[in-house]
């Protein structure tokens, strides 16, 4: 049997499987358990769903990529920085879980009494995501069209259809599920593969790389400011994504909702190394035009060769299913609770009908545009996506934290802190694009935003509630109406 | 060496937020306690 053969068909074998389990979430018909799976995870299924989240498509496939031209230098550029970004979940995770809220947004809402602050960053969320969504899926599809032989289109077809079906049948308590059986499959074979690369490279890999590839600075890290730099990037972008800190209000404990973050993130730089240790491999042994993206699924499939390759394909695909199906349900969700709602007062049975519909229809015409896209170059899309990251940061990061840790943080301060962080850090990747500035556009848009809230926050007299006392008081946190 | 010293840093450094959990879990049940 060709390779390319037993490739569709251990897709098409895994996408049933992930299907059946979405089948089996539709049962469930309660908005609580397709918003937050009841709040009941614990800790194995919140550490798997925690850890199948963060090791996405632009992981596994861009670091091995990078580490395949730059060496060890992508430790230097990515593992230091998601620590300190688990540091700073692991901080908000116990307040956040105790508040018992729903979105994200919800808590904007609750703590700074906005509903425009709410609605913008309801809105950010989905459209930031929407475009991380599609560029995950486009990995996605060249990945698969590589090893198994079909078009990109129909591979991201085939790739959105699985992962549109299972979210919107069964929510988060479906995609906790489907994490946990993505996360094995995925760490499975990603430290598998680099055991493999580590027999294959007689143990060089790890113990006598080539020079070019054996130092700690290189590529976007040059020097002992560009590791900073790159550390508050990832560090400070990480804990502003919903996708994390959405799963500490499914946790059963506050416990729970920490712990997710100090094991999982353990866990997650096994998997991180092993992939550098796979790119690495693919810069000592791929041909040098195949130093780049293509590197980690090239190496299995034409060097090392064989059965083992199929583990290759299993790996990249959980990872960007698991991504995926967290990213598509919190659009779906965000959309029906933080911007339908305000429409109406719907009940939760109309909400839950407006959850999966608007789950259907994003993830419908995310993935036909993605389709659209690989065929049709669009520098708009390429452009807003760029942006995602430090935009999200800018517009998330200082609210949020402001609304867990300060008490004087107000409604004013707030809202021209999201909205005027979003501006700056638009600005900053203008001008960085322009070439008049080198630095990442996350630096102007988090500085933007912590001056505006504090500026804000100071011309304005803060609000009480008995949720704002409850988060910083003794009292009793009050739960979402 | 540098990749032996990388492996050792990103090693310890990814129990940092483990640790904090066990510190902010003990601190939780000490406040409990004292209610």
């Amino acid at each position: 049997m060709q390779i390319e053969t037993v490739y569709l068909l251990a897709f098409l074998t895994y996408s049933l499987l992930i299907l059946g389990v979405g089948l089996w979430g539709y049962r469930r018909t309660s908005l609580s358990s397709f918003a937050v799976a009841e709040r009941k995870m614990g800790l194995v299924v919140s550490t798997g769903t925690f850890m199948a989240t963060f090791v996405s498509a632009v992981t596994v496939i861009g670091v091995s990529g990078y580490a395949s031209r730059y060496g060890w230098s992508a430790a230097a550029f990515s593992c230091y920085g998601y620590a300190l970004g688990w540091i700073l979940l692991v901080l908000a995770a116990g307040r956040l879980h105790r508040t018992k809220l729903t979105t994200v947004p919800e808590f904007f809402y609750k703590r700074y009494h906005s509903t425009a602050l709410r609605v913008f960053a309801a809105g950010t969320i989905i459209l930031m995501y929407s475009l991380v969504l599609m560029v995950q899926l486009m990995a996605m599809g060249v990945t698969l069209s590589t090893l198994a032989g079909i078009g990109t289109s129909l591979a991201i077809f085939i790739v959105g259809a699985v992962f549109v079906s299972y979210t919107m049948l069964g929510g988060l308590a479906a995609v906790i599920r489907t994490d946990l059986v993505q996360v094995v499959l995925l760490g499975g074979g990603v430290v598998l593969a680099a055991c493999i690369v580590i027999a294959r490279t007689g143990g060089a890999v790890i113990f006598s790389p080539p020079a070019h590839l054996g130092h700690f600075f290189g590529g976007n890290v040059q020097s002992a400011g560009d590791f900073a730099g790159w550390m508050l990037v990832w560090g400070l972008g990480i804990p502003t994504e919903s996708y994390y800190l959405h799963r500490f209000y499914a946790s059963r404990s506050a416990s729970v909702a920490r712990l997710q973050v100090g094991i999982g993130g353990m866990l997650v730089m096994v998997i991180l190394i092993s992939v550098i240790i796979c790119g690495v491999g693919a810069g000592m042994l791929n041909p040098p035009n195949h130093h780049d993206n293509s590197a980690f699924p090239y190496l299995f499939k034409n060097v090392v060769g064989g059965w083992a390759s199929v583990i290759v394909l299993f790996a990249i695909m959980s990872a960007v299913q698991s991504s995926s199906s967290g990213l598509l349900h919190i659009v779906g969700l965000y959309f029906a609770v933080d911007i339908y709602k305000q429409l109406g007062n719907p009940d939760d049975r109309n909400l839950l009908k407006v959850s999966r519909l608007s789950t259907l229809v994003f993830g419908t015409v995310i993935t036909l545009a993605t389709v659209y896209v690989a065929t049709h170059s669009s520098t708009l899309i390429s452009l807003i996506a760029g942006i995602s990251w430090g935009g999200m940061a800018s517009a998330m990061f200082v609210p949020l934290f402001s609304g867990l840790f300060w008490k004087r943080a107000t409604r004013t301060g707030a809202l021209v802190s999201s909205v005027g962080g979003l501006v700056c850090a638009v600005i900053g990747f203008s001008l960085k694009q322009a070439g008049i500035i080198s630095i990442h556009e996350i630096y102007p848009g988090l500085i933007g935003s912590a001056v505006l809230m504090i500026a804000g926050s100071a011309l304005t007299r803060p609000e009480s509630s008995p949720f704002v006392e409850s988060l910083f008081g003794s009292r009793k946190i009050e739960t979402a109406a | 060496m540098t990749v032996r010293l990388i492996l050792i840093t990103a090693g310890c450094i990814a129990c940092v937020p483990l640790a904090l959990c066990l510190l902010l879990d003990a601190m939780d049940r000490k406040r409990d306690a004292c209610k």
